[in-house]
């Protein structure tokens, strides 16, 4: 089934989202599309796929005109999408899941259908289980094979690897190639993963502004790449250099012995931890394996149900959460918005919440100011809502306080682009200066080789190893997350 | 033996309204809309089931109307909500209120006349069952067949969970959702027919139906909006109300308004008991006690992720 698009346009209020966007897409190729946050690529496949209405353009398929389309429109045409949240049903169950959209039936049929379809992918499904039991990647095998059970002949990838397994990213990939090169299907794949672009695609688009800037084929040059995707000076590489190392005078930020803190659906135990102040300490580990029930539990919004925990000295084990940020922890969640900020309350009003004390004239250029140094380029009344992802982060960083001895963030980078990324661990980096220790989860192996000064590795549900990262290698460290305890090490 | 009979057929006769009115919330409910105007719905259905009864002679009709006045009711609410966005909980609030005054205003004319009712279907060796039971157990059969074992039951309560994931995989959600609100509108109406013209008969200032559409949208809650355990509360409501009568008779000594009273604060406890599986405190011991685990498990229950949430196609 041959695509074309032409001439896309979306606006939503002032913001042109896409700017008049042609491509065109053939059968049996995994296409990559590239760019950077807000660069419209998640706008351009929801219109692709019906769930977005374009403002103008017109959508070919097979070289006619496929009308105005609507979800169910487009999967009767045979395009499907990946959403990058799994966009289902937690309390349903697998086979209700797997039928609704699909080719559908009851109970008996589609749990025949689903055996039949994930033998062939070696997935596994109870279909009686529900739906919130299962892990993102799961989730997102299923919403897979609903798509194919449905008969799509175009397969849209939104970042689908974010959030999942290595094991699951590879199952993943090898579906993918499987889709286009055996069964003649067009796959997109939407990535702001440059090497996973490169690894995976016949061809890659890349976005920047609500257009496509470019069309490559391999062999790809990843220079030529960032330069189209940022612009001529931000191709440079993230600086390399972790600060200096923590302090070794003075007391520790944060001692931990023999912790449990409570996670969803087990409990993190035996937790033995020393930061000093200007420490900078990574989660690794597979999502989901007590990165989370730690970062929370040291910001009093986990339950401690053993052991003891000292801030600062301060004996806070088991206190709420507002003794934890008054003795100056202090989280940044990775749903910024869900759980970090409020959706419709201005920036303006944020501030105001963190900072209590500010009034008047004298509150207003401090916020100025504020958004300047952290460079938000956005008015006061605007809600938090309408940020982008990086502005909402560096809302975030600024919402900090000033005298915070122990910063805790998880995946303080996900989903933003390089020049934000290199911005946001600019400003930690001066934290740490400063005399605040971080400690920060991230899937991102590269980001926490390039800032750390000690690595924490989660295998299984518990604290599996602590190492120093100064000539910790990528390779050592994978290994140390798939339970490797090697020699060297 | 007959004492117990009587017993048992008189919270089956109480219960049958409740059981077809929290089935209808139930429906819509799931569905995502919240459909507040359940209370006067009930009391203009039974005026206008009662009135209809009347002026026509047929029982049967009136009953159907009344189905047909709640559905109406519903209608408006669902178009209002759904079309023209406004909240569904304050057009629901207010059209409970106006249907009230509504039912007492346009029903002036036919308070306490005497009229036709529904009769008994008797079955031998048990005595007579009024026809309004044998609705109401063929509709819980119905409802559970149709929301669990159905295309469209399974859209319905995708509807309700995420009416975004529900779009995309190409479902009518609006119309899904105005379907299950007239549905379960039509239900709550029958409700109020079954009151004025088996249950409560006649109609009169107060109705006896009068505060039984609040108790409905509390046992859908109670229910944990699944149909077998919302029927259940609604027996187990209709037993205290039948209880209270027969208590009155062995303790003459009390007030009689305590009999009739004591369900509510009864009903309270009960909620406040079905939920105690969500305190910390319970939680820590199921995860140590199997036993309790079970128990806990099965009393708790969520909302619909998307109840009371509104939905715009465009994104």
């Amino acid at each position: 089934m041959d695509i074309t698009l032409r001439e896309i346009r979306k606006n939503y209020g002032a913001v042109q989202a896409l700017r008049g966007v042609d491509a065109s897409l053939r059968p049996g190729r995994v296409y990559g599309l590239l760019g950077e946050n807000g660069a419209g690529k998640s706008t351009l496949m929801r219109v692709l796929c019906g769930r977005t209405r374009p403002d103008g353009g017109d959508i070919l398929i097979n070289g006619a005109s496929a009308g105005a389309l609507n979800p169910a429109r487009a999967l009767a045409v045979g395009v499907g999408m990946l959403q990058q949240d799994p966009l289902d049903f937690p309390a349903m169950k697998v086979w209700e899941n797997f039928s609704l959209g699909g080719r559908g039936g009851g109970r008996a049929k589609a749990a025949e259908n689903l055996a039949n379809l994930s033998g062939s992918f070696h997935f596994s499904f109870d279909p009686d289980m529900r739906l919130a039991d299962l892990t993102v990647g799961e989730r997102q095998q299923l919403s897979l094979l609903r798509l194919l059970d449905a008969g799509v002949r175009v397969l849209i990838l939104d970042e689908p690897t974010t959030g999942i397994s290595l094991e699951q990213k590879e199952a993943l990939f090898a579906a993918m190639r499987r889709l286009s090169k055996d069964e003649n299907r067009t796959v997109i794949f939407v990535t702001h993963n440059l090497e996973e672009a490169v690894d995976m695609c016949d061809d890659i688009l890349v976005m920047s502004h609500g257009r496509v800037t470019g069309e490559f084929t391999p062999p790809y040059s990843k220079e030529e790449l960032l330069t189209r995707m940022f612009g001529e000076d931000a191709a440079r590489p993230v600086k390399s250099s972790p600060a200096a190392a923590g302090r070794r005078d003075g007391r520790e930020t944060l001692a931990l012995s023999g912790a449990v803190f409570e996670g969803e659906g087990f409990d993190l135990a035996d937790i033995d931890l020393c930061v000093r102040p200007g420490e900078i300490i990574g989660l690794a580990g597979l999502e989901g394996n007590g990165q989370e029930p730690l970062l929370r539990g040291l910001a009093g919004r986990a339950r401690m149900k053993a052991g003891r925990l000292l801030l600062d000295g301060i004996d806070l084990s088991g206190k709420p959460p507002e003794r934890f940020r008054f003795s100056g922890s202090h989280l940044l969640p990775a749903a910024r918005l869900e759980r970090g900020l409020f959706p419709d309350m201005s920036v303006r009003e944020h501030f105001q919440l963190a900072f209590p004390e500010l009034k008047g004239a004298g509150g207003t250029a401090f916020m100025e100011a504020s958004c300047r140094r952290f460079r938000l380029p956005v008015r006061l009344s605007e809600p938090a809502v309408n940020l982008s992802g990086g502005n909402q982060q560096r809302l975030q960083l600024a919402l900090i306080p000033e005298n915070v001895k122990l910063l805790l963030l998880e995946h303080p980078t996900r989903g933003l682009d390089l020049e934000s990324c290199r911005q946001i661990w600019e400003h930690l980096e001066e934290r740490c200066r400063q005399g605040a220790a971080i400690l920060f989860s991230s899937a991102d192996l590269e980001e926490i080789l390039d800032h750390c000064h000690r690595v924490l590795v989660f295998f299984q549900r518990r604290l599996f190893a602590d190492v120093n990262a100064s000539g910790l290698s990528a390779g050592a460290l994978g290994a140390l997350m798939s339970g490797q305890k090697g020699e060297g090490l | 033996m007959d004492m117990f009979i009587a017993t048992i057929l008189g919270i089956l006769a109480a219960g049958s309204p409740l059981v077809l009115a929290s089935l209808g919330e139930t429906i819509s409910e799931r569905a995502g809309v919240v459909n507040l105007s359940l209370d006067g719905a009930m009391l203009l259905s039974a005026m206008a089931a009662f009135a209809l009864a009347l002026t026509t002679g047929s029982a049967w009709l009136g009953f159907l109307f009344g189905g047909l006045t709640g559905a109406a009711v519903a209608g408006f609410l669902v178009v209002v909500s759904v079309y023209l966005g406004c909240s569904q909980m304050a057009i629901g609030f207010i059209l409970t209120l106006l249907c009230r005054d509504l039912a007492y205003f346009l029903g002036n004319d036919y308070a306490r006349l005497p009229g036709p009712d529904l009769g008994y279907w008797s079955i031998p060796g048990l005595g007579g069952i009024s026809p309004v039971v044998y609705v109401s157990v063929i509709a819980m059969f119905l409802v559970w067949r149709w929301m669990f074992f159905t295309r469209s039951g399974l859209r319905a309560r995708a509807v309700g969970e995420s009416p975004q994931a529900a779009f995309s995989r190409g479902v009518k959600v609006n119309r899904i959702r105005i379907l299950c609100v007239l549905t379960g509108g039509f239900m709550a109406g029958l409700a109020g027919g079954a009151y004025s013209l088996a249950i409560k008969n006649g109609w009169g200032r107060p109705q006896g139906c009068e505060g039984a559409g609040w108790i409905c949208l509390a046992i859908v809650i109670f229910g944990g909006w699944s149909p077998w355990k919302v029927v259940a509360g609604a027996y187990f409501f209709a037993a205290l109300q039948v209880a209270g009568i027969h208590l009155q008779d062995l303790f003459p000594g009390l007030p009689g308004p305590v009999f009739q009273v004591a369900p509510f604060p009864i009903m309270i406890l009960t909620l406040l008991l079905a939920n105690l599986g969500r305190m910390r405190r319970v939680k820590d011991l199921a995860a140590r006690n199997p036993f309790v685990k079970k128990i806990v498990s099965g009393l708790n229950a969520s909302a619909p992720e998307a109840l009371g949430k509104d939905f715009n196609e465009d994104m």
